[in-house]
């Protein structure tokens, strides 16, 4: 049952995490129109909102739509008001609907007034600047009186025979009968959002505005595609090194601890943990893959079979192995000191036990002891790092791919970072949280596992 | 005093006194029968050869080019400087376009204590208060009556409906949020004999919340946050203070339970010592070497962090030099160890001494 309460909880925070960014998005509506049509001219609020390929855009995107299942605002006020592409027209809307309560006259007025700039070449010329001037009064009005006068002065310009005449004729004067209605607050709720329409489509059909990247234009799954897969084929194998060296560089100096020279290690472990990844990447990078020095090892991943390839195959990953070695170096030192260090000390704990005296008596070597009994039971006390290890070599993945050049998760993500590229940075984001919720229930999950053994063989003894 | 601190100390003082170490400009200048501190001023200053003057200790500013010495001058090459004269040399290096790397050094142990210091203060405070917070209420069992429930509900719908979309004058608007507050504590009055109630269990919502938050990578979630936002010195304080809570709430509510199973914390209580008392007798002087600890903890990620963000380009912005930028010029160049190794030592040792710091705090948890 705990499980399925976490696997609910990271279902949740997922929702929340990817919601909170749409959130954020909220102040810079016009950004995703800019980036697919690469057209600045839509930034222009004022001027953009009548236009009809704006305006049919910005549906195609639902962007109308609310950004997530729940809003809060009062009953007068109606949800797809606060959605409005135009800053200005929404102010003014809002604004009155608080105040009247009216909110179906006032989105007849809303769009008959668009409608008036669609098909204002039916309008004579003479008359079409004094419109003009009567919406924006309409619009930037702030009283009840003007209102209605503006509208009723607008109403009587308009030709009979346009359409939003035939919309204004339904509208009746606008009163301040429902003004009550501004201060119940209410719940609305959107089965039709964007959140919705990111999670549906958006990674397989890329019909959305979050579903396809705003630079390169392809879907973001396609974009994910074989970035995920360099950095998971370099994770694995780092963390394979890690627990590889880790266990056989601590059981190695647990064995001739009595040494001078191995305890003068252990004191320069502290020092080595404390030494940041980049630093060491740097350094490597200047000893061994330097035209100057030594020129051994390459230092741009860009240029591995692995990469240049269209297809990843084992072939290709055998034949780019001298590619990985300086990233994996890089990432894993951290970790190994960090781990060997730890292992000891488990080591030292298990070492003063009786099942290790027992053993002792029945003749075994200290070698045999460490590897066959000690090892099993210290790497169990540890394994609650062992399981945070793989988020975290994602998180210092950033630096080290940024550093060889490596076409990774981290790399992407700083491109898209640098050019505001938000449908991967989302995506991006999500996955990793995912990843990391995931490794926090498998880790859960292994210490219940554990836990009941080290109970129930405690019952037995009792 | 041990080492750690002293490295610290030392870094505090060289950052503190940076205008009056490394700066172009003279420290006192006396022309024409008048003494000028053109350092205290930010905009450009002339003066002659011939006047009297006091340079500092480094006569160049961070980030400032000297075209010179461009083109990546090692320490020991030969320099082009005024006068040929020793005080004039670059010391470790030029970079690029001959920027000092010593007064690049200096800047940076500003910007890295700053960034440092203020975001695990930040992250202390939530730590502190979440996890102080979720320790005591383990101990109480708090029960929310189900109408009480609601009406918080009610309340919190109505106060974000009231200042966002509400028109009206803002004290109208305070004076009915708290009228409503008032209806609020006397609906919460009312007992109901079939309303059971809830119970709030703030520990398990802390641990949930910790279990979100530390499930967000840390550097994912800061250069995601800044491509969005503008770069800048508070974003960054506030995004690192934001993700680097977790750690110390944890090991505060730990502590705390731990302090409040003990026989001298029973014994307080049953003496009828009253909360402040006990509060500052017995935990605040228990609690005490483990929050140094955190503290250098958190501030050696900050730090790290910041350095690692710098390397990548985030962060900062351009025109402040920090030793993950000088890291990331160096490796611009195959010949520039000078401008990896000095910036790299000086981040270490200041990580090195944080740590040497946290395990002297607490050598269980710190210990490596």
């Amino acid at each position: 049952m705990r499980i399925i309460g976490k696997i609910i909880f990271v279902i949740a925070s997922f929702f929340i995490v990817v919601g909170f960014s749409f959130l954020l998005l909220r102040h810079q509506s016009d950004r995703p129109l800019q980036a697919v049509t690469a057209n600045s001219n839509f930034s222009q609020h004022a001027l953009s909102v009548y236009d009809s390929n704006y305006v049919s855009l910005y549906h195609q995107y639902g962007l109308d739509l609310p950004p997530f299942y729940f809003s809060i605002s009062n009953l007068a006020l109606p949800d797809s008001f606060k959605y409005l592409p135009a800053s200005n027209e929404k102010d003014f809307l809002i604004y009155w609907c608080s105040k009247t309560g009216n909110a179906k006259a006032l989105y007849n007025i809303y769009q008959s007034l668009c409608t008036f700039h669609n098909e204002s070449w039916m309008i004579p010329p003479s008359q079409i600047l004094n419109l003009q001037r009567c919406s924006n009064q309409i619009i930037s009005s702030r009283n009840i009186d003007t209102l209605n006068f503006y509208y009723a002065k607008y109403y009587l310009l308009l030709p009979r025979e346009s359409k939003a005449f035939a919309f204004l004729n339904g509208v009746k004067k606008i009163n301040l009968d429902a003004a009550w209605k501004q201060w119940i607050p209410a719940f609305h709720f959107n089965p039709n959002n964007q959140f919705a329409l990111w999670l549906s489509d958006g990674l397989s059909n890329g019909n959305g505005i979050y579903a396809r990247s705003w630079i390169s234009k392809n879907t973001v799954g396609s974009a994910l595609k074989k970035p995920m897969l360099i950095t998971f084929i370099i994770t694995v194998i780092t963390m394979l090194i890690i627990v590889i060296f880790s266990v056989v560089f601590s059981a190695e100096l647990f064995l001739k601890k009595e040494k001078r020279g191995v305890r003068t290690i252990l004191s320069a472990l502290h020092f080595l943990y404390s030494i940041p990844s980049f630093f060491i990447g740097a350094l490597l990078v200047f000893i061994f893959a330097n035209p100057y020095q030594l020129q051994i090892l390459p230092a741009n991943f860009s240029f591995a079979p692995l990469v240049e390839n269209d297809s990843i195959s084992l072939i290709t990953l055998l034949d780019s192995w001298t590619y990985f070695v300086l990233p994996i170096i890089t990432l894993s030192f951290g970790a190994i000191v960090f781990f060997t260090s730890m292992l000891f000390r488990s080591f030292e704990e298990e070492f003063s036990k009786n099942y290790v005296l027992s053993a002792k008596m029945m003749g075994q070597s200290n070698r045999t002891i460490v590897y066959k009994f000690v090892l099993k039971n210290a790497v169990y006390s540890s394994s609650t790092f062992l399981f945070l290890l793989f988020p975290a070599l994602l998180s210092g993945a950033v630096v080290v791919e940024q550093m060889f050049s490596i076409a990774g998760i981290g790399n992407l993500l700083i491109t898209a970072a640098r050019s505001q590229d938000i449908p991967v940075l989302i995506t991006l984001f999500g996955l990793i949280g995912f990843v990391t919720a995931l490794s926090f229930i498998l880790l859960d999950y292994f210490q219940q596992k554990i836990a009941g053994r080290l109970l129930s063989t405690k019952e037995v003894k009792e | 005093m041990k080492w750690g601190y002293k490295i610290i100390l030392f870094f505090v003082i060289v950052a503190m006194l940076a205008p009056l170490i490394s700066n172009d400009r003279p420290l006192v200048l006396i022309s024409n029968g008048e003494i000028n501190f053109p350092f205290l001023n930010h905009g450009s200053y002339a003066f002659g050869d011939d006047d009297l003057k006091v340079m500092p200790l480094i006569p160049y500013r961070a980030g400032v080019s000297d075209f010179d010495n461009a083109d990546f001058k090692s320490p020991f090459d030969v320099q082009q400087v005024k006068n040929n004269s020793m005080f004039y040399r670059h010391w470790l290096g030029t970079t690029l376009r001959g920027c000092d790397v010593l007064a690049g050094i200096i800047s940076g142990a500003r910007y890295a204590l700053i960034v440092g210091f203020c975001s695990s203060f930040v992250s202390l405070i939530i730590g502190l208060l979440l996890g102080a917070g979720s320790a005591f209420s383990s101990v109480s069992v708090n029960r929310i009556s189900f109408l009480q429930l609601i009406a918080l509900v009610f309340l919190l719908m109505f106060g974000f409906n009231l200042f966002l979309y509400v028109q009206s004058d803002l004290l109208i608007k305070l004076l009915l949020f708290v009228l409503s507050v008032g209806c609020w504590i006397l609906v919460s009055r009312i007992k109901l004999k079939f309303d059971r109630g809830v119970r709030l269990n703030f520990e398990k919502i802390e641990s949930q919340l910790t279990i979100l938050f530390s499930s967000i990578p840390r550097l994912f979630f800061v250069v995601a946050v800044m491509g969005i936002f503008h770069q800048g010195i508070l974003t960054l304080i506030f995004l690192l203070g934001l993700t680097g809570w977790m750690e110390i709430a944890r090991v505060v509510r730990a502590e705390i339970q731990k302090i409040q199973s003990m026989d001298y914390y029973a014994a307080a209580k049953l003496s009828g010592a009253s909360w402040t008392r006990i509060t500052s007798k017995q935990l605040i002087p228990n609690l005490k070497p483990l929050l140094i600890a955190v503290f250098a903890f958190s501030f050696a990620g900050a730090i790290l962090s910041e350095a690692s963000l710098s390397f990548l380009g985030f962060g900062l912005e351009a025109n402040q030099v920090t030793w993950g930028s000088l890291i990331l010029e160096g490796k611009e160049s195959f010949n520039a160890w000078w401008l990896i190794v000095f910036p790299g030592f000086c981040l270490s040792s200041c990580l090195a001494a944080l740590f040497s710091i946290a395990r002297k705090g607490n050598n269980d948890i710190y210990s490596l």
